[in-house]
């Protein structure tokens, strides 16, 4: 090889050395980039999986779980990690899917998966296929929906029956209105007869000397038919018709305020309104609780059914506390309260009470301590909802086994345009 | 069109000649085609096609033959040469069909690990055994190369490759087509 080939391949040599060491460096930096993105992926992804409220699972192509999530894990109720089980352990299906493929597109069922403990549980299973096969499950646990669904189905139910029951209260009305009308007919009439009566029994005791025989015959008639307990009786009779039919008349005519579905923002009277609430629930109160009202707040802006639902569900929740409480009978105090710029209203009751994580968490929708069935969890919510849309503010006191104290706070002049 | 070929391309020239002719004959090729090819040529890096043709022609001048010729013995000589460099071409594969019928794949991973936004290759390999259609895109008689270059992967799996060179973009064909025939020497001789 002559020299000068031999220089220029060595020049030739070293500018290659040269461009490959930068190539190096520029290589190594953008791994090093690279690295730290992928671990920034990471590191997201990590984070992502760990705020997912589902289950994730991935299942290999022979039905073995190779990645949990700690929700999973969670939900499973699993001491051992899960990775490297068998899918079959948690549900056929989910295993069936990952060797079967099920078409590699997105899927979604319903199926039922067994907990460490042998419980079933009903949850909704979302599929998606990796490019090697791998499924990947994101599972949600079913049951609080399926609880929420039924405690919805609950509430129809009863929102149906009080639209059935405000129904009745109109058919009711007319009908308590003639008979309202004919026992002060009655009523009167019996006065009038009444009068009548002394009268006609003064001449027959004056005749009786001229006429012996048809006098005897009168008194022994008026001895058989026990006209005299009649006489006394009958007035009495009447008079507390007319009191049974005026409390009915009460409690329809304080039902179909409560029921009033024209939501009419005006001026309330609140005592009124709270006085109607307190008639109607007398029927669950009157069972547990001795009633103690007193009304001093007179008017407010407002809709006066919603104002009553909020009255009504407070005393409902209070006679269930007392009821639960265990006591032979409660004490319910339901009172209004003002001042120039709002209006209280006051329920207390000497129930249950409550513990500082429930009493946190009961103006949460469908929220309930009992059982399911047993309540929807929506009477609190509503109060709320209606207390804001007053404008206003509720709050509660409690001591649990000594009861609780609800206010709400309702500002006088709070406009529609406002709550809207 | 402009293109760019691999800086392997250029290192495997070098080494074809210095193996043949020797550095002397080298250095002579380069300084006949001008400081375009002087280099250095790095294998990972692309240059433009142009400097490649330059210096195959230069090669195929220098020998004294065509250049079909030079470059079908170049892709002979580097096939086995690129299978020692790159083992995955040829790995898991029973035979040259299997192996031709996923080059496309093979090649496209090998794009993109330098530039990962690049498409696949403009190759396409079908065909039942024995025969495999392969189907690109060749300038300037590059389809020499590369019909060089299957004579050497038939020989690696202990096969003998024939052609049918039915369109060339050389005669006016708007893609190269090979039609290659696969047989092992005992088909052959029967």
């Amino acid at each position: 090889m002559k020299s000068a080939t031999m220089r220029r391949r060595l020049s030739r040599a070293e500018k290659k050395v040269e461009i490959l060491e930068r190539l190096l460096e520029d290589h190594a930096r953008e791994r090093a980039l690279q690295i730290i993105d992928l671990q920034r992926s990471h590191d997201a992804l990590a984070a992502t999986i760990a705020a997912m409220p589902g289950a994730l699972l991935r299942v290999d192509t022979q039905g073995v779980i190779t990645r949990a999530s700690v929700s999973a894990r969670k939900l499973l109720g699993a001491a051992e990690p899960l990775t490297g089980c068998c899918s079959s352990r948690i549900s056929d299906r989910i295993q069936d899917a990952a060797r079967g493929g099920e078409g590699c597109g997105p899927a979604q069922f319903e199926d039922e998966w067994s907990l460490a403990g042998g419980e079933r549980i009903p949850v909704l299973a979302n599929l998606a296929w990796e490019p090697d096969g791998a499924m990947v499950c994101v599972a949600v646990d079913l049951r609080e929906r399926q609880r929420l669904e039924m405690e919805l189905r609950y509430a129809h139910k009863l929102e149906a029956i009080g639209q059935l029951a405000s129904g009745i209260a109109h058919e009711i009305n007319t009908p308590l209105q003639f008979v309202t009308d004919n026992l002060d007919f009655v009523a009167e009439a019996s006065a009038d007869l009444e009068e009548m009566f002394g009268a006609y029994g003064d001449f027959v005791d004056s005749v009786q000397a001229t006429f012996p025989g048809p006098h005897a015959a009168l008194t022994q008639k008026a001895q058989a038919l026990d006209i005299e307990f009649a006489r006394t009786n009958a007035p009495q009779a009447v008079a507390r018709a007319q009191a049974g039919v005026k409390r009915m008349r009460r409690i329809v005519q304080a039902m179909r305020g409560v029921s009033n579905h024209r939501d009419t923002w005006a001026e309330v009277q609140l005592d009124r309104i709270v006085d109607d609430a307190v008639v109607i629930a007398r029927s669950v109160t009157k069972e547990v609780a001795d009633v103690e009202t007193s009304f001093t707040s007179g008017t407010l802006q407002g809709s006066s059914s919603d104002l009553g639902q909020l009255v009504l569900n407070l005393l409902v929740n209070a006679t269930h506390a007392i009821a639960d409480a265990g006591r032979r009978r409660g004490q319910i105090r339901v009172c209004t309260e003002a001042d120039p710029n709002e209006v209280r209203i006051i329920v207390a009751d000497n129930g249950c009470g409550m513990s500082p994580e429930v009493r946190a968490r009961i103006f949460e929708p469908f929220f309930t301590t009992k059982a399911t069935g047993h309540g929807t969890g929506q009477g609190l919510a509503l109060v709320r909802s209606i207390v804001e849309r007053h404008g206003g503010q509720v709050g509660v006191e409690s001591n649990l086994g000594e009861g609780s104290t609800f206010t709400v706070h309702l500002p006088r002049d709070h406009t529609q345009e406002t709550a809207a | 069109m402009d293109g760019y070929v691999r800086g392997v391309m250029f290192n495997l020239l070098e080494q074809f000649v210095l193996e043949s002719w020797g550095a002397d004959a080298y250095e002579g090729i380069v300084e006949r085609c001008g400081p375009a090819s002087d280099g250095p040529f790095v294998s990972v890096l692309e240059y433009p096609d142009e400097v490649f043709f330059t210096q195959v022609e230069a090669t195929a001048g220098q020998l004294g033959t065509s250049l079909p010729r030079t470059l079908e013995a170049f892709g002979r000589w580097c096939a086995p040469v690129l299978i020692s460099r790159y083992p995955g071409a040829v790995e898991g594969h029973a035979d040259a069909h299997a192996c031709i019928l996923a080059l496309p794949e093979f090649l496209h991973l090998e794009v993109r690990k330098l530039s990962p936004e690049t498409g696949p290759p403009p190759l396409e390999c079908d065909g039942e055994v024995p025969m495999a259609s392969v189907t690109f895109v060749a300038a300037r008689g590059l389809c020499a190369l590369v019909r060089g270059l299957l004579h050497g992967l038939a020989k690696h799996f202990g096969e003998v490759a024939k052609f049918e060179h039915d369109i060339c973009n050389a005669r006016g064909g708007a893609v190269c087509r090979l039609c290659v025939t696969l047989s092992t020497p005992n088909q052959v001789a029967s």
